[in-house]
């Protein structure tokens, strides 16, 4: 049924959370903040918080005058420095990736990243590069949106998958996204297409009866090829 | 060819006016304010008898219908003049076997963007009545496109600007607010609204490469480059860089409105050559300096 799969890339097929870490412990200890542990980070970002709810609540309760803005561009500098190494790809990503391209399902990778070097030289560093159909980022529509804002993220989303539907001349019914946000299935449903959630041990959960949620790569592998 | 212009005294309507008859066509136009220009009449297009009449002597093959109210505040004066009279236009162009009718819409017909860029299968669901009215007469032309085979073709024409403009516009407040030395640009809750602005010269070759077309349908006639106003209030930077760029913040999420212009590339053979630069920053400033609207 379906002929093309569209991975989202940050926690999707990768684990961002090391690299989630380490960029608030050494932008941290670069601006004199106490950084918040691994569990913290974990804790909040499950709650739904991003970087710059998180710098907030810690400033805020160390009294810390240091801004926020300072905080978020030097972090913005560590993560397009640092991402490639610290980026952790998701368990059984490759094996899985491998046998849905060799059953001849074309993969498709789609981000809302706006570092695209670092993304391909992620998925060369590992194999991935030549198992994907395609690559698609923001830059290929011609337009910059703040990417940190949720309205937008669903935007430069759906602007995206509108771009790879054309492209490959696609019918709604043969392409599946997979995701790992709201905001990848509020996208997914602007464009009427399938989608499936898959869990991120660190990140929120969409509780929705209506919304087919997997937890590993493996599930999504025993969906496809059964 | 004879060529039809309505809301011949307006923005477009004017700039078109001259770009056609440089190209030697014979051009008449209409305007419910009237003008100095002998061949531009004052004729209301809720006049239907004296319309007919006005088609049939002129023996017009392409009409342009580009007259429009823009009236928010008074719907019922938008919806009469925006539909009934185009409904008016077209009955008359079928009685008097026009053979082209080029419709003016707006992009404003999209509303919130559920994706960038653009295109003209995005879905409509206009917000203003204007936008509404617009959408009622492109419905319309559609219509009478298919039961008389009047060939009609829509341009969903993006936020234009260039001489002649009205000062309500971002480029002419932004001259106004350059010649105070500040700048003022709104940074919404999600950031910087993108927007498509057009040239009117680009948006007169579109016009006239539509009744050169054999092609119907809708199209988005737009420049195909977003910027942000932040990316405007730069340019004018160039004039002067002791500018101050004051950044106000609006507490609101805004729509980004950027297009998708690859059918009228393909189709039509638009493309948009004209971009916002120091020169034509400088031509806006004369115009309004000329009319008036600011002091040198």
């Amino acid at each position: 049924m379906y002929n093309y799969i569209v991975f989202d890339f940050d926690d999707t097929i990768t684990y961002n959370n090391i690299l989630d870490y380490m960029s608030f412990k050494i932008t941290c200890n670069k601006l004199g903040i106490l950084h918040p542990s691994i569990n913290k980070i974990v804790k909040l970002r499950r709650r739904g918080f991003l970087a710059k709810n998180i710098i907030k609540k810690i400033i805020g309760s160390q009294k810390n005058e240091k801004s926020v803005g300072r905080f978020l561009e030097y972090r913005k500098k560590f993560l397009l420095k640092n991402s490639l190494q610290y980026l952790k790809l998701r368990p059984r990503c490759k094996a899985v990736l491998s046998n849905l391209h060799k059953s001849k399902y074309n993969l498709i990778l789609c981000s809302a990243n706006t570092n695209a070097p670092m993304v391909r030289a992620f998925l060369k560093k590992n194999g991935l590069f030549e198992l994907f159909t395609g690559i698609f980022f923001i830059k290929n529509l011609g337009f910059v949106l703040d990417n940190s804002i949720k309205s937008n993220r669903i935007l430069i989303k759906s602007s995206i998958l509108h771009y790879i539907i054309t492209k490959y001349q696609l019918s709604l019914n043969e392409i599946l996204y997979i995701g790992n946000s709201i905001e990848d299935y509020e996208s997914a449903k602007i464009m009427k297409i399938n989608f499936i959630f898959l869990k991120t041990p660190y990140l929120p959960e969409i509780k929705m009866r209506y919304i087919k949620s997997i937890s590993s790569l493996n599930d999504l592998q025993r969906i496809l090829l059964k | 060819m004879n060529i039809l212009i309505t809301g011949a005294t307006g923005f477009i309507g004017s700039n078109l006016i001259k770009f056609l008859r440089k190209k030697n066509e014979n051009v008449v136009g209409l305007s419910r304010h009237g003008s100095h220009d002998k061949k531009i009449y004052s004729l209301s297009l809720c006049q239907r008898l004296a319309l007919e009449k006005f088609v049939k002597k002129h023996k017009c093959d392409v009409v342009i219908h580009l007259a429009a109210q823009l009236n928010e505040k008074n719907p019922n004066i938008i919806f009469k003049e925006n539909c009934h009279n185009t409904k008016n236009l077209l009955d008359c162009c079928i009685k008097n076997g026009v053979k082209r009718f080029i419709f003016a819409s707006t992009h404003l017909v999209y509303a919130k963007s559920q994706y960038l860029p653009i295109d003209e299968y995005h879905k409509v669901n206009p917000l203003t009545n204007y936008a509404m009215s617009k959408l009622i007469s492109e419905n319309m032309c559609k219509t009478y496109s298919t039961l008389y085979e009047l060939e009609t073709i829509i341009l969903r024409i993006s936020s234009v600007y260039g001489m002649g403009q009205p000062n309500k516009y971002i480029i002419p407040t932004m001259i106004k607010n350059y010649l105070k030395k500040k700048l003022v640009v709104h940074k919404y809750r999600n950031g910087y609204q993108l927007m498509d602005l057009i040239h009117i010269s680009d948006v007169c070759k579109a016009l006239e490469l539509c009744y050169k077309s054999k092609k119907l349908g809708i199209f988005n006639i737009a420049s195909g480059k977003p910027l942000t106003s932040l990316d405007i209030a730069k340019k004018f930077l160039k004039l002067d860089s002791n500018i101050k760029i004051i950044t106000k913040n609006i507490p609101k999420e805004t729509n980004h409105f950027f297009y998708n212009i690859q059918k009228a590339e393909k189709e039509l053979k638009f493309k948009p050559s004209i971009k916002i630069s120091k020169k034509i920053i400088q031509e806006c400033f004369n115009d309004l300096i000329d009319r008036k609207i600011i002091k040198q």
